[in-house]
């Protein structure tokens, strides 16, 4: 195993990584930007070496910055989280030719993966079935042409990447242009690939994706699925598993063929195989293959009691598969909400800030992996994500109860957060039922969900602050001579409203 | 100021009253507090509580209202108190009614940007006539783009930014002038 692990990446995924570092006795090395001066991931490492700059080019995707700091720093091996670097094969491949193991697969599975054209062949050839798409280069004009032979609406994807970056539905032929140029430009930012290509858009379809372990060995085991079907903007908020879509009959198809595609793309280490399940007629379809560790990789954690992180590094050392995770099976039902930083009632804008305040749920069967912590401030350079809150119970119903019981615990103020819109997913009776497809937000939430104003208490609460709080409150005291001109207000002086003195 | 007294002639013994406002999301909220000789009274839009404070830990109030016990962190910033309850966070702004004409005063047909981000194209141009729902300007930020549209058909008057410029939150983009439909 190694002794020393450099961790390209921030936030809660670096926070992971240096927990799993130090359960197995690595020493983590972590990398920051300047705007990352301080972050939780800092201050967890064993030694951080700063890289100059903020945005994320100069920073966390600058590759011979990295692997100079990784010479520099003695490690022998390289985690790339997920995000940044996670699926660049040329990353890869200097990792590799600099004498360093990547904790991943090699840089030809991702660069075969990675293309999400080459691996619609790749998976085709391995016997599953994929989405119908038009996925060569072509023109606008060839591009409005094969849309229209496909069927509005259409989904314009970017071939370099995932996670809803340079994706768009389109509805009809006439927004064609303004998606596929946006699509190419938030394509080249976010992957340096402006490359795009179309799939039939099929509006009602579950995700349900299947987290795989390949050993050098060549052998490969499924640990079961996660289903994601809950996303805005094609970005995944809630994760659970088992699926309540499938049966073992299902589970056990979709398993085969997520092990036959990685195993035709020799894929060694933690890869997550997606696709798309129409839950009326069972028939599924690959999406793409994954070819890192998940965000969403606690859910089967919790589920199988499998640690996907130290298996990584095991893998990653040359280790074969433990018989322990190709025995793992299910126990229960597992959930995962990610808390962002973003506005649902603004089309979800990111909010940026300081954490003026900060509480994570605790707890039976809840875990908390973040990113952040009181006091910090949330960059504006980087995806708004600030933590996952995941639990596990006996049954789904259970699942749901605990989550309802975590979040409502949780408390972030400073920075706008999704806790009350995952709150109203999860009490949605569609949510309950276990039947929500991916157009579950769009269909039932549409405008970021319902703000509730706020209740009497948190107003008494207010008033209360208010009229005690520092740089003078506002508000009017019945009976005082209050002219306006005293700067601090007529409440500077008086303390009559100190209730606790009382008690 | 009209409604001094108020408080006292609704409730006979009560000694001092202070009225405090808030908004959130645009709405107005109004509070009173009341010391009477026995105990503490709130009232939110008419309605009447009873309160008892417990003592807390710094950064949190705990509140008996009405026999129900709350608890509710919250913090400050220089113009917000931010309090929260059972996973949900409130943004309020105090409201000092001496200034509030100023308060309320604000770009009435200016867009803001939503978010710090970068201006990654400039769709329209000055005098231009935007519908509905055209994308006038998209910014980036945090990898994602946004696009800032024309709430309704209307004619822009002034473009603020270039593509490129670094934009803080609330910084206003574009100047519109709203277009009636009323063409015959």
């Amino acid at each position: 195993m190694f002794r020393r692990l450099l961790i390209a990446n921030r936030g809660e995924i670096a926070v992971r990584i240096i927990r799993a570092c130090r359960e197995a006795g690595i020493t983590a090395v972590a990398v920051h930007s300047e705007a990352d001066r301080g972050a939780l991931h800092v201050r967890g490492a064993d030694e951080a070496v700063e890289l100059p700059g903020s945005n994320s080019a100069e920073t966390y995707l600058n590759i011979p910055l990295l692997l100079d700091v990784a010479r520099r720093s003695r490690c022998q091996a390289v985690h790339p989280g997920y995000g940044f670097l996670s699926e660049n094969a040329d990353f890869a491949e200097a990792v590799t030719g600099a004498g360093l193991v990547l904790v991943g697969p090699s840089a030809p599975s991702i660069r075969q993966l990675g293309d999400k054209t080459r691996a619609r062949e790749l998976a085709q050839a391995a016997g599953a079935p994929v989405v119908p798409g038009y996925d060569r280069a072509g023109s606008d004009k060839e591009f409005e042409k094969q849309a229209k032979k496909l069927g509005y609406p259409v989904l314009v994807k970017a071939a370099g990447g995932g996670g809803g970056r340079g994706m768009r539905v389109v509805e009809a032929a006439s927004q064609l242009a303004e998606a596929l140029a946006s699509a190419r430009r938030e394509a080249q930012s976010a992957f340096s690939d402006s490359r795009v290509f179309l799939e039939r858009f099929i509006p009602s379809a579950r995700h349900v994706e299947i987290q795989i372990l390949g050993d050098r060995e060549g052998r490969v085991i499924s640990l079961f699925e996660r289903d994601c079907s809950i996303q805005r903007r094609h970005q995944k908020i809630l994760e659970e598993s088992p699926s309540p879509a499938l049966n073992e009959d299902l589970r056990a198809r979709m398993g085969a063929a997520a092990v036959a595609v990685a195993k035709a793309a020799a894929y060694v280490n933690a890869g997550t195989v997606e696709f798309l399940l129409d839950a009326d007629s069972g028939e599924f379809y690959f999406l793409e293959m994954n070819t890192r560790l998940q965000v969403e990789h606690p859910v089967t954690e919790i589920l199988t009691g499998v640690d996907l992180v130290l298996a990584q590094l095991q893998l990653a050392a040359g280790e074969p598969l433990a018989p322990a995770w190709a025995a793992a099976h299910p126990r229960g039902h597992a959930l995962e909400c990610r808390i962002y930083a973003e506005d649902p009632a603004s089309d979800f804008a990111p909010s940026p800030g300081r954490i003026l305040r900060w509480e994570s749920p605790q707890g039976p069967g809840t875990r908390v992996d973040s990113g952040y912590a009181q006091g910090d401030e949330v960059p504006v350079h980087y995806d708004p994500l600030l933590a996952k809150v995941i639990v596990g119970a006996s049954d789904r119903k259970a699942a749901v109860c605990r989550m309802e019981r975590a979040l409502g615990e949780m408390v972030i103020l400073g920075p706008v957060t999704n806790l009350a819109f995952l709150q109203e997913v999860l009490a949605h009776p569609v949510f309950r039922s276990g039947k929500a497809a991916t157009d579950f937000l769009a269909r039932y939430l549409p405008q970021g969900g319902e703000m509730k104003p706020p209740p009497d208490e948190i107003l008494i609460a207010a008033a209360l602050l208010a009229s005690e709080g520092p740089g003078g409150a506002a508000g009017i005291q019945r009976g005082a001579q209050g002219d306006g001109e005293d700067p601090e207000g007529p409440w500077a002086r008086g303390d009559s409203f100190r209730l606790g003195s009382q008690e | 100021m009209g409604s001094r007294g108020f408080l006292s002639a609704r409730q006979p013994g009560v000694n001092q009253g202070m009225e405090h406002r808030f908004r959130w999301q645009g709405k107005a909220y109004c509070v009173s507090l009341v010391r009477a000789p026995e105990s503490m009274r709130a009232q939110v839009d008419g309605r009447e509580h009873r309160l008892r404070r417990i003592p807390a830990q710094e950064g949190s109030l705990i509140l008996e209202i009405d026999g129900k016990l709350h608890r509710i962190p919250f913090a400050r910033d220089s113009d917000c108190l931010h309090l929260a309850q059972g996973g949900v966070a409130y943004r309020l702004k105090s409201v000092d009614p001496l200034r509030a004409t100023r308060t309320l005063h604000h770009h009435e047909h200016g867009l803001e940007a939503p978010m710090p981000g970068q201006v990654r194209l400039v769709a329209v141009e000055v005098g231009e006539a935007v519908q509905r729902g055209q994308t006038l300007l998209v910014v980036e930020a945090m990898k994602m783009e946004i696009r800032i549209t024309a709430p309704e058909p209307s004619r822009v008057v002034k473009i603020h930014c270039l593509a490129g410029d670094q934009v803080e939150r609330g910084q206003v983009l574009v100047e519109l002038d709203s277009i009636g439909d009323n063409n015959q």
